[in-house]
């Protein structure tokens, strides 16, 4: 039980997590399609664990998940705000989101590559990373996720009446007279280190960052809307993540444990290719209530 | 109010170079032939300048909430910026205090295009654009606006337009026109 609670906490806190990033950036980029996965932050994050873990192998120090979190926050920092500054341009999110898809895919082959070499030299390699699970979740774990979303409640009280201007519409809001860049480089910021807190600690949960927001936005709390998408809503999708964690804990296949994030991309991307069948027309879509 | 743009990230393809003058009070007309960039100009003017605009496409707002909803946000982020007089008086010769229940999705043009106006045009800037404010509005309607550009009487006001015949108020009219690949004032 000490290490079931921990680990089931965690699990509850990155879909959470998820959920938020998954809100803000679709918030963000006006973007259904838009999550920390499809722009290529989960490709980012796996593939600076690749590089870190390489270095620790080679120059054979130990490397626990909290030291290798640290290590890369500056670098998610500074990603964030570069993001931020690009989405600020004329940018098309259509296409960024394949750019993203296919970074991805891209990752995916350099990993398949590094797997392959460092098997073949006999290395350690970390396999899990591509399909997320919460078997090696910790107190350490659960204390970075638990800084990662206090980054978050800090902020939505810092920006509330910018989160409320900003969900208005950008022409609305810019006409209202506040100023976006630090609200929106704090939300890239946020995601970027999220995306890297959970995939660091667990591995990728690929689509889970697009569909969560879009279960959000289909509950009942139609009258707050941005409140209850990111708060209740991603409260919930935590409990879901929780339920299919505890679910892969204690019904194990064969005496082994489906990680969730098998799980979570086969659902994630069957989910994508419903999604896109349905608004081959308007990718742009309006984020619709439940009427 | 000085007006200069030459050369601008909107318009990719042609090179612009237009100045002019507002003063407050005055109404300027835009014109010019469909295409050759007359929005872009106007996000141009929007983004170095310190004006209000009313945008030409639909609304970018996200999520699909109900009209009172809204007009509830507007009021409570422009606290500081808004003519609520000039406000609550056009929200009501809109209609838009009728159809408070009706959600964003539901909206027609026209109703979307009356939403857009309320929440542009009313905000303390020395300067308003609208960018053809008069699209999807029926006669009534363009009625209704011309009292409302009346009513902006301390400010410039930019009015972007090919169509003005429905334009009552006086207004200092620029020719756009596109020249060498370059858009600028029709001499």
């Amino acid at each position: 039980m000490d290490y079931l609670l921990p680990r089931l906490i965690c699990s509850f806190l990155t879909g959470v997590i998820l959920s938020q990033s998954g809100s803000l950036i679709q918030m963000n980029s006006r973007n259904v399609l838009a999550s920390p996965s499809t722009l290529g932050f989960d490709g980012v994050a796996i593939f600076w664990i690749l590089v870190y873990h390489s270095i620790m192998v080679f120059t054979q120090a130990d490397h626990p998940a909290a030291i290798l979190f640290l290590t890369g926050v500056p670098v998610f920092v500074l990603f964030g705000w570069f993001f931020s500054r690009f989405m600020r341009t004329q940018v098309n999110i259509s296409r960024l989101v394949l750019i993203g898809l296919t970074f991805n895919l891209l990752v995916g082959a350099v990993f398949s590559l590094w797997q392959f070499l460092f098997l073949a030299f006999n290395l350690p390699f970390p396999v899990e990373l591509w399909f997320g699970h919460f078997r090696f979740a910790e107190l350490i774990s659960l204390v970075i996720l638990l800084a990662t979303e206090l980054i978050f409640v800090i902020g939505w009280f810092i920006f509330k009446k910018r989160f409320y201007s900003f969900s208005l519409g950008k022409s609305i809001s810019a006409n209202i007279g506040h100023d976006y860049s630090t609200f929106q480089a704090f939300i890239f910021i946020f995601v970027a280190i999220g995306t890297f807190a959970v995939v660091s600690l667990f591995g990728a949960f690929s689509f889970l960052g697009l569909i969560f927001p879009l279960v959000a936005r289909r509950f009942w709390f139609r009258k707050h809307d941005l409140w209850g998408e990111l708060f209740p809503g991603a409260i919930i999708n935590g409990i879901f993540l929780l339920t299919i964690d505890a679910l892969c804990y204690f019904l194990p296949i064969y005496g082994a444990e489906v990680p969730v994030g098998l799980i979570a991309t086969a659902v994630g991307a069957v989910s994508l290719i419903f999604l896109l069948w349905k608004s081959d027309s308007h990718l742009e879509i309006l984020a619709k209530n439940q009427k | 109010m000085n007006f200069k743009v030459e050369n601008s990230n909107f318009l990719p393809h042609i090179g612009c170079s237009i100045a002019f003058d507002v003063s407050p009070g005055e109404v300027m007309l835009l014109k010019g032939e469909n295409g050759i960039g007359k929005s872009s100009l106007a996000k141009e003017l929007y983004k170095t300048n310190f004006i209000s605009l009313v945008a030409q496409e639909s609304s970018d707002i996200f999520y699909d909430r109900n009209i009172n909803r809204v007009k509830k946000l507007f009021l409570e982020s422009s606290v500081k910026v808004l003519n609520k007089d000039l406000f609550d008086k056009y929200w009501d010769r809109f209609n838009l205090s009728k159809k408070e229940d009706r959600f964003l999705s539901s909206l027609s043009g026209g109703e979307a295009q009356m939403l857009k106006i309320c929440l542009g045009a009313f905000l303390e800037r020395e300067t308003i654009l609208l960018d053809e404010p008069s699209q999807n509005l029926d006669e009534n309607m363009k009625n209704v606006l011309n009292d409302l550009i009346s009513d902006l009487k301390h400010k410039a006001v930019i009015i972007i337009e090919h169509d003005s015949n429905w334009l009552k108020h006086p207004a200092k009219v620029i020719q756009l026109t596109v020249e060498n690949n370059i858009l600028v004032r029709e001499s």
